[in-house]
């Protein structure tokens, strides 16, 4: 009878390791035998910074097969909806490579996603370009395990230095050079990628000479912020540096508004959307945010993207768009110079690039991390001005108009 | 001194909401001797139909506030007559049924308008100053409207005649059926009253905060603490606890910190079954 059960058993085993076996290389096709070369788009379908890559993906696949495509060979899409949570990614993402058997993948908003998705990525064997994640732990794995995540890149800029750093240059440059202020309030998510970020912030401000006033890790649960800017205003703080991505930005953005507490502008993820003047009733005249992407000359293929994007979708670029366009280009530029779809042909292919992109003449990875390469990157500061304009008001080199203080 | 009318101004507004919410919370287990768990999604209705008339189809204000809110009230009848009405006396499948109404509309919600927050202008720009601190008159209003309805219905259950069956069958069921009072009448009344009040809460909060498909969880949480704090079935102890809620979470956010008010209510609750088990102003158990 126990023969009988393991025998069962053994059966059971192989037909899972078959199974696995045959998973593991849906990616890593022969080059020459594929018919097309299949990109797995990840992100959530119903939010700005899903539909930001999504679209972008599309964008990049079908101007490059409208060019001929990779040796003749046409590119084709595949959506996966991560939902922004981790569980869905997942399946998301095992459907792309399990069922459409897609070659690569990239896209993803939320680091918490981004980092579910990692292990995967050995069983696999499929690179997969990260270009809406900033948390340094994601790196990080690449560097302390280069053998199993190499198959992970970022095209993104993470928050733990880079984010901080260009903030910290923000606030001390241009609000306490340029403007004057010196007291301010860092009011950030609870939220992975802030982890350290926030603390960080708050201490180059400090080592800065400048001086925090308030800080707080917020709640993404929170609705109503009027008691927290409250606080701010009592503090004294003259300029309030937010840090919000998962938060409800709308409410936050109304409760600073009717508050009055203080010129606001660091980062707000919704408030890069083109959409979210609408979305507050122009309540969020005032804010400033940076961007990672703006109609502004980053490179001479910026603005032509841009126009090309609004005409086609019918709204602006978010922040995920430029990274995941320029991340399909680099994926079709590797495949097509190594001729290859093997993972390794293409993670060497990432390691030596120098790609001319939307954001950046000179995009590449870090050899070890596999995290964008200093200096490859800008964050334009922009603003909500009057009829819902944003306009770049800060760093000199790509303004498009002056700082307006609100109203108040 | 701008803190201290802070903290009076937001926790004025914010107590006077919960008191408006937790009425209708308690009136329908008052009335009824109903737990209904879809009053949280007639919050959220209200909001959302606001966002309809008077973003998408730009109805002037009084005229899309009165659709939203009857609408919700209509909605929150049918309910009672088609959902609750043929098991009334189960109380666990009310529980279930109401819960899974308010599933339903979440979910409609998100099939509807997406998973965003969708904005709804305020009724009136501007701000009135107190004190040196600049109130939004979407604000004000909110606090106004939430304390005359509060007092409307005090009078209204005090003074016309189906005020009168309303607190009758409240009082006992079967002493108002020999009185030629109909229960299932006024079952369908206080519930049509009782989601008419949630709406309005929902349609005056639209333009502080925004209309989103979870919105309707977090009435749902408060409703339940006031009720238990100011005692089932109260309607005097739902305006007062309401009000001491409003407070009590104004402080901790402005004093101490915005993640922590909804300890306030947990404490409280905890601190009032342990305590005063029938709350503030709830009957004692026979």
């Amino acid at each position: 009878m126990y023969g009988k059960k393991y025998k069962w058993i053994a059966v059971a085993g192989i037909f899972a390791m078959i199974l696995t076996a045959t998973a593991s290389f849906a990616a890593n096709r022969d080059f020459d035998k594929a018919e097309t070369i299949r990109i797995g788009s990840l992100g959530p379908v119903q939010l700005v910074p899903g539909i930001g890559i999504h679209n972008a993906a599309q964008m990049a696949v079908e101007e490059i097969n409208a060019a001929g495509g990779i040796h003749g060979k046409k590119l084709e899409l595949f959506i996966g909806d991560t939902e922004g949570k981790p569980e869905k990614g997942i399946t998301a993402m095992k459907k792309l490579v399990l069922e459409d058997k897609v070659d690569v993948l990239v896209g993803c908003y939320s680091s918490g996603v981004a980092l579910a998705l990692q292990p995967y990525l050995p069983r696999y064997q499929i690179v997969y370009i990260a270009s809406g994640t900033a948390s340094i732990a994601l790196t990080d794995n690449v560097k302390k395990d280069y053998k199993k995540y190499r198959y992970f890149f970022r095209d993104m800029i993470n928050s733990d230095v880079r984010q901080q750093q260009w903030a910290t240059k923000f606030l001390t440059e241009f609000v306490n050079g340029k403007l004057g202020y010196t007291k301010f309030a860092i009011l950030a998510e609870n939220t992975k990628w802030v982890q350290e970020y926030g603390p960080n912030l708050k201490k180059d401000l400090e080592d800065a000479g400048l001086e925090v006033v308030f800080y707080e890790m917020f709640d993404i649960d929170i609705k109503d912020f009027a008691p927290t800017f409250v606080k701010i205003k009592s503090a004294g703080a003259q300029w309030v540096a937010q840090i919000v991505s998962h938060a409800a930005s709308i409410p936050l953005v109304k409760a600073w508004q009717d508050t009055k507490p203080a010129p606001m502008g660091l980062c707000n993820v919704a408030s890069m959307d083109s959409n979210f003047w609408d979305m507050t009733g122009g309540k969020c005249q005032g804010e400033i945010t940076y961007n990672f992407i703006a109609r502004a000359p980053l490179t001479d293929k910026t603005i032509p993207m841009w126009d090309k994007y609004v005409a086609q979708f019918g709204t602006n670029p978010v922040y995920t768009t430029g990274f995941t366009y320029d991340s399909v280009y680099m994926l079709a530029e590797v495949i097509k110079q190594k001729k290859s779809l093997k993972s390794d042909d293409i993670i060497d292919g990432l390691e030596n690039i120098s790609y001319k992109g939307v954001l950046h003449p000179e995009i590449g990875f870090d050899k070890e991390s596999h995290d964008l390469l200093e200096g490859r990157y800008v964050m334009p500061m922009v603003q909500w001005q009057a009829d819902g304009k944003q306009v770049v008001v800060w760093p000199e080199q790509f303004k498009t108009g002056d700082y307006v203080p609100p109203a108040w | 001194m701008t803190t201290l009318v802070n903290i009076l101004v937001l926790g004025a507004i914010w107590g006077a909401l919960y008191s408006l919410i937790s009425v209708g919370f308690t009136l329908i287990f008052g009335v009824a001797g109903i737990i209904n768990l879809s009053h949280g999604a007639f919050y959220m209705l209200g909001a959302y139909l606001a966002y309809t008339f008077m973003t998408l189809l730009e109805m002037n204000v009084p005229l899309a506030a009165l659709l939203a809110i009857g609408g919700t009230a209509l909605i929150g009848m049918l309910i009672d007559r088609y959902g609750i009405r043929p098991m009334r006396e189960r109380h666990v499948y009310v529980l279930i049924i109401t819960l899974a109404f308010a599933l339903f509309f979440q979910e409609l919600m998100y099939a509807l308008y997406g998973p965003h927050g969708k904005p709804v202008k305020s009724f009136i720009v501007g701000d009135l100053i107190l004190g040196n601190v600049p109130v939004s008159y979407q604000k004000v209003l909110t606090f106004f409207v939430s304390g005359a309805l509060v007092a409307l219905l005090w009078f209204f259950i005090q003074k016309t005649r189906t005020g009168k069956s309303i607190a009758a069958v409240a009082q006992n069921r079967d002493a108002a059926i020999y009185v030629g009072i109909q229960p299932e009448r006024v079952y369908l009344i206080t519930m049509g009253i009782s989601a008419a009040l949630a709406a309005t809460a929902g349609v005056f909060i639209a333009p502080i905060l925004e209309a989103v498909p979870t919105m309707w969880v977090f009435p749902l949480f408060k409703g339940f603490a006031v009720v238990i704090i100011g005692g089932l079935g109260s309607i005097a102890g739902a305006i007062i606890a309401g009000m001491l809620l409003g407070y009590a979470e104004t402080l901790v956010s402005v004093l101490i910190s915005a993640n922590y008010p909804d300890m306030v209510y947990l404490v409280a609750i905890i601190l009032v079954l342990v305590l005063r088990p029938r709350g503030l102003m709830g009957k004692r158990a026979h």
